[in-house]
């Protein structure tokens, strides 16, 4: 049974503008779903319905049972710059209203997760632009989360840090059994990560297209013909469903 | 230019234009009602030094008082402004009309219903000093990340939490270049509220009064000595207000990445 379905799901904003329009679409328990499509889409409005950030105009988004626990990373890393690593690693636990002694020994574990050790008392200006990501990665971790939502985290890092953080964060999902939805205009980036990618298109947007990728764990699955092979597919199935869309 | 070079400039500066001065008034044999050299200025300062430490006491005490409420209230309506629009929109027209009103056309009237002189002065002083904080606290409060504020959403924070661990902290940089203004400007209010109510009660009189007093006197030596006090005590303030802000800032805020680039 699906963990999130989303049906017939619309949202026109206050400027009468129609962001989305019957988009259906579900999140598997332990699923890497990446939602994949051009900017403008509407991707990160959709994922903003399914934070809760916003409601929709049409359709429903149900969670199965109660609503699961969230873990959340923006495009940006989105740290607080007067706090250090530690304290913006614990916010969530401190929201919660955790004691100090727990919130503590959580970021410290989920801090050693994404491998910023020795980084605790660094505020962010004194991090480089990957480690930041790996603080905000960390504070997604950090409250034991059930899903995982991501909104392209790593489209303003270099190449060599963004493959570097994929593969850490495709095994760091598969070791906690995740579910993701991971919103990406890389067709790459989708196809390395994702157990499945939804292709989305603009005017207003809709899911145009399902890929079930057929994939491998570990970075030698970038090197496969598999793995070209179906990112060449899923580029024919964007550019289609642009054209459609254009 | 280099760092030295960059200090030593204005200083040159000063020492042309005091000799200068100097100069001026023994050619021309000027006597001390007309222009006082700046070496009887001086002298002033020094034989005078009793007097002027005391009236600069009570015009410092005034002013930190003064700084001290503004930096309270002026942070204090910024909070609650922020958490009701109402309540903004039915206060704020008010906090500007009191900042646009000149403080020597108000000063009369608070001179009026105040009796206590120094509680007048502090009146005066707030006044004039209270807005920039409110104003830039204002600002500040509403420069919050917008990813951060949803992500305290998302976290489902509490209003305290919001104002507490994501509001104020990313208010403060606006909040201490506020101070900074006001720094100034309490001393500023301080100086005009002496000369507006200097019917002075008690012996203890500030600079202003001073300044009133040697004028009727006829001693000008004088004036300018307390002249130069109060000017100096602005320096002294708006650089201990900067030092304090940058070393608050230092770790995070780009406005004080650096020690060059941390005036302007």
């Amino acid at each position: 049974m699906s963990l999130l379905r989303i049906e017939g799901v619309g949202h026109r904003f206050a400027s009468g503008t129609t962001a989305l329009a019957g988009v259906d679409l579900t999140l598997e328990p332990g699923e890497f779903l990446s939602i994949l499509g051009p900017s403008g889409c509407g991707k990160s409005t959709l994922l903003r319905l399914v934070m809760g950030l916003d409601r929709p105009t049409a359709g429903r988004i149900d969670w199965r049972g109660p609503r699961p626990r969230i873990g959340v990373v923006f495009q940006d890393p989105t740290l607080m710059p007067w706090a250090n690593v530690m304290d913006n690693v614990a916010l969530p636990l401190r929201l919660a209203g955790r004691g100090r002694a727990e919130r503590h020994a959580a970021a410290r574990e989920a801090i050693a997760l994404v491998g910023l050790d020795g980084f605790e008392a660094a505020v962010p200006r004194e991090l480089s632009g990957g480690m930041r990501m790996r603080a905000s990665i960390a504070r997604a971790f950090v409250g034991d989360p059930q899903v995982l939502l991501m909104d392209e985290p790593f489209a303003a890092l270099d190449e060599i840090t963004r493959l570097r953080l994929d593969d850490e964060l495709r095994a760091l999902c598969r070791r906690k059994n995740l579910a993701v939805i991971f919103v990406t205009h890389s067709v790459f980036e989708s196809v390395y990560l994702s157990d499945r990618i939804a292709v989305m298109s603009g005017r207003p947007g809709h899911v145009a297209d399902i890929r079930v990728i057929a994939r491998e764990e570990g970075a030698a699955f970038r090197a496969s013909p598999a793995y070209a092979r179906q990112c060449a597919e899923a580029s024919a199935s964007l550019a289609r469903a642009m054209e459609l869309s254009a | 230019m280099t760092r030295l070079a960059a200090r030593i400039a204005p200083l040159l500066v000063a020492v042309l234009v005091l000799s200068g001065w100097e100069l001026l008034v023994r050619v021309n044999d000027l006597p001390p009602y007309i222009l006082p050299a700046p070496s009887a200025i001086g002298a002033s300062l020094w034989h005078d030094r009793a007097i002027l430490a005391l009236s600069l006491y009570v015009t410092l005490k005034i002013t930190f008082a003064a700084l001290l409420t503004s930096a309270i209230a002026g942070l204090g309506l910024a909070v609650l402004f922020r958490q009701s629009r109402w309540i903004e929109r039915s206060l704020y027209p008010y906090a500007v009309i009191l900042q646009v009103t000149p403080i020597v056309a108000i000063a009369p009237l608070i001179l009026i219903y105040v009796e206590d002189p120094f509680m007048v002065m502090l009146v005066c002083a707030t006044i004039v000093a209270f807005f920039p904080v409110l104003s830039n606290a204002m600002l500040g409060l509403r420069s919050v990340d917008r990813g951060l504020e949803d992500l305290f959403r998302l976290q489902g924070a509490s209003r305290w939490q919001v104002l507490w661990l994501l509001q104020l902290p990313s208010a403060l940089p606006y909040y201490l270049g506020g101070l900074r203004i006001a720094g100034g400007l309490a001393l500023i209010g301080a100086v005009v509220a002496e000369f507006v109510s200097s019917t002075t009660a008690g012996g203890a009189t500030g600079l202003a009064w001073r300044i009133i007093e040697a004028g009727q006197r006829l001693n000008v030596p004088r004036m300018f000595a307390a002249l130069a006090l109060i000017a100096v005590a602005g320096i002294a303030i708006f650089g201990l207000l900067s030092l304090a802000s940058r070393l608050i800032l230092r770790r995070w805020h780009d406005s004080a990445r650096n020690e060059e680039q941390g005036e302007s």
